[in-house]
């Protein structure tokens, strides 16, 4: 008993604390080499990144700002995973959801707050919940495999989106093609208006609140609901959660369309928050691929994925803001370091699993 | 009515032919990958790589030749790493492969800033035509009928198919499934490179980051929907090369351009869903190998 204990946390530590740890300081190792190969110091980079970040609240909340849609859409592939599922349409799940939000914020105008930007929240979630639900079905309806749909899906969705906006909903002297902007209503406050130290003057908003509120939820959804108990039932194995009862095909859809709902909520802390207030498709792209990467950095753990959305949003603001003290490196390199931490993780994860399982062996 | 006599012009079946050719690259380059069972969706990015890499080299050395030369060792690169996380050390193929594609991204747009200062460079030579089209062109034909005959007719291309079929029976007649395995995913980077190196070379004369643009995404799209045979990848990239050739030419009238878009990823989901026909993956797709005991 006291042995199996120490062997779950051995697990616990080596999978959900060291594996990532030593992913990021590879990649920070590997962007090091890259930064001195152009003739500057690495630490010096990455000092002033830190500072750019930590250094002034202000960094803080521009760091909160780009981190909060990460967490969305890397909810959307984690929550998937959790009934075994993987959704790789985060990206496409965000921009039906994100043209969803933004369609109700422009076109209910004369509701007031807080009615309308709940209910902007409601459509990118269910615009998002469709688009993830699409694949759910036709897994479960006709064997289609999700990781195919999904993909074929995203880019469904680039499409339709360009359509609808540059067709229906743009005003064809804006020149950039986007929406009209959301109504008052539908602002997202910025921080500094709940939390009363916070600064001023950035776009830090209550996004970031809202993602704290469903990473707790969602916990609670998972470990203290019957509908959470299926859905890891499903995960942990499909067969014998059918025998038991439950209905998994119904429970594959649900996941799928709670998961897209969560990457359908990623723009509006662009659209909603201050800023333009408008849904710009190009300043969203590739979020939904990062959030991939956030999400099994997180392992797959609401807390974590917070986590690892803050430091994506480190390396992003801070790619932002360093470009000024070291022009002779492009902002790219954090790009390159995101994709490093994922390669470098599923290898670290696969060597701890084997490491564990022959420990176990020697008893 | 012009645009009906536009879709039969001998112009619009060049243009065809060209947009097809990085896409069949990539579905024959997908179908030796899952042919021994590694979904492979880093083609995307092994296409940017190939087209970065191919016009740096074509620049540096004058030579177009080298240039595509070097296109196939970056996919051939890329194409090792994802190998080694994806069989070696047994990571998630699809995980793998996004990790790959964002890599790409990130390190073409990263180098190009750092070489030239700017995110767009010109090819400055290309290969001779030879009857108004690349000689790339007839190469890839060559390579068609070439893994045809090699998959279906040659021991070594039976026994990548049957890794992706059944790995415990290739293994229990003493063949490597890693190594099979490693020759499928090589293959597919060199055929993916190869495209990429065409499409910045050859077709644009220039390398952009991004360029890519959905390439390898729809060359898996065209491997599904040719029901994962070459000579089906080579039918379907030709007809969403067709469609790609459309958007870029003439205006269907009530046919948005987005429509036409969409066309390759609405194909593939009504092909996986069996309303265009069934179609199926190699049995051991995106499964680990290991070994008992």
């Amino acid at each position: 008993m006291k042995s199996e204990r120490r062997s779950e946390l051995l697990f616990n530590v080596l999978m959900n604390g060291v594996a990532p740890i030593v992913a990021i300081l590879i990649a920070f190792a590997i962007g090091g080499i890259v930064i001195i190969s152009l003739g500057t110091n690495p630490l010096a980079f990455f000092s002033r990144m830190f500072s750019l970040n930590f250094g002034t609240l202000r960094g803080v909340s521009q760091m909160i700002y780009r981190a909060t849609p990460y967490f969305f859409t890397a909810m959307a592939l984690s929550f998937a995973f959790k009934a075994g599922l993987f959704n790789i349409g985060a990206e496409g799940q965000m921009f039906i959801g994100g043209l969803a939000l933004a369609w109700v914020g422009f076109t209910f105008t004369w509701l007031p707050f807080p009615i309308l930007f709940v209910l902007c929240l409601i459509a990118g979630f269910l615009g998002g919940a469709l688009w993830g639900a699409i694949p759910g079905y036709l897994k479960v309806k006709r064997g289609a495999h999700e990781v195919i749909t999904t993909i074929m899906l995203n880019f469904i969705a680039i499409a339709l989106v360009q359509y609808l906006v540059q067709n229906h909903f743009m005003n064809p002297e804006w020149g950039i093609p986007h929406t009209p902007s959301v109504a008052e209503g539908a602002y997202a406050p910025s921080l500094d208006k709940i939390i009363p130290w916070f600064p001023s003057g950035t776009r830090a908003n209550i996004m970031f609140l809202v993602a704290i509120i469903l990473a707790g939820l969602t916990l609670v959804l998972l470990n203290r609901t019957k509908l959470g108990y299926e859905i890891r039932a499903t995960g942990l194995n499909p067969n014998s959660a059918e025998y038991a009862g439950i209905n998994i095909s119904s429970r594959t859809v649900m996941t799928m369309a709670i998961s897209g709902g969560f990457a359908g909520m990623a723009t509006a802390n662009f659209i909603l928050g201050p800023g333009s207030h408008y849904f710009l498709k190009s300043e969203y792209g590739g979020i939904g691929f990062s959030g991939i990467a956030v999400g099994l950095l997180g392992r797959n753990n609401p807390l974590g994925i917070i986590l690892a959305a803050i430091l994506f949003g480190f390396l992003e603001n801070g790619a932002l803001g360093v470009q000024l003290y070291f022009p002779n490196v492009p902002r790219q390199i954090v790009e390159i370091m995101q994709a490093i931490i994922l390669i470098v993780l599923v290898i670290v994860l696969e060597l701890a699993r084997k490491f564990l399982k022959r420990l176990q062996k020697r008893g | 009515m012009d645009w009906i006599l536009e879709i039969f012009a001998v112009s619009t079946l060049l243009a065809t032919i060209r947009m097809a050719l990085p896409i069949s690259l990539a579905a024959l380059g997908g179908l030796f990958s899952e042919s021994t069972g590694v979904i492979n969706i880093a083609l995307e990015g092994i296409i940017l790589m190939g087209a970065f890499a191919g016009t740096i080299v074509t620049n540096a050395t004058g030579s177009p030749l080298l240039g595509l030369l070097m296109a196939i060792a970056a996919g051939l690169g890329m194409a090792l790493i994802h190998a080694i996380a994806s069989v070696t050390f047994k990571a998630n193929h699809i995980i793998s492969g996004v990790a790959l594609n964002l890599f790409a991204t990130g390190a073409t747009f990263f180098l190009a800033l750092v070489i030239t200062g700017g995110s767009q460079i010109s090819v400055e030579n290309s290969l001779p035509k030879f009857l108004g089209l690349s000689p790339v062109i007839y190469v890839t034909v060559a390579i068609f009928f070439l893994s045809g005959f090699f998959l279906y007719r040659t021991r070594l291309g039976l026994r990548l198919r049957a890794t992706g079929e059944h790995m415990a029976a290739v293994d229990s007649v003493g063949i490597s499934v890693t190594k099979m395995r490693y020759i499928g995913v090589l293959i597919s980077g060199a055929l993916a490179g190869l495209g990429g190196g065409y499409l910045a070379i050859e077709q644009a004369n220039f390398f952009t980051k991004g360029m890519s643009a959905g390439r390898g995404y729809i060359g898996l799209a065209s491997m599904i929907f040719g029901k994962w045979t070459p000579w089906g990848a080579a039918g379907a990239a030709s007809l969403f090369g067709f469609s790609q050739a459309l958007q870029f030419r003439i205006s269907i009238p009530f046919v948005p351009d987005e429509f036409l878009q969409m066309l390759p990823y609405l194909i593939t989901i009504a092909v996986l869903v069996g309303a265009v026909g069934r179609a199926t993956p190699p049995a051991e797709d995106g499964n680990h190998f290991i070994k008992e005991g």
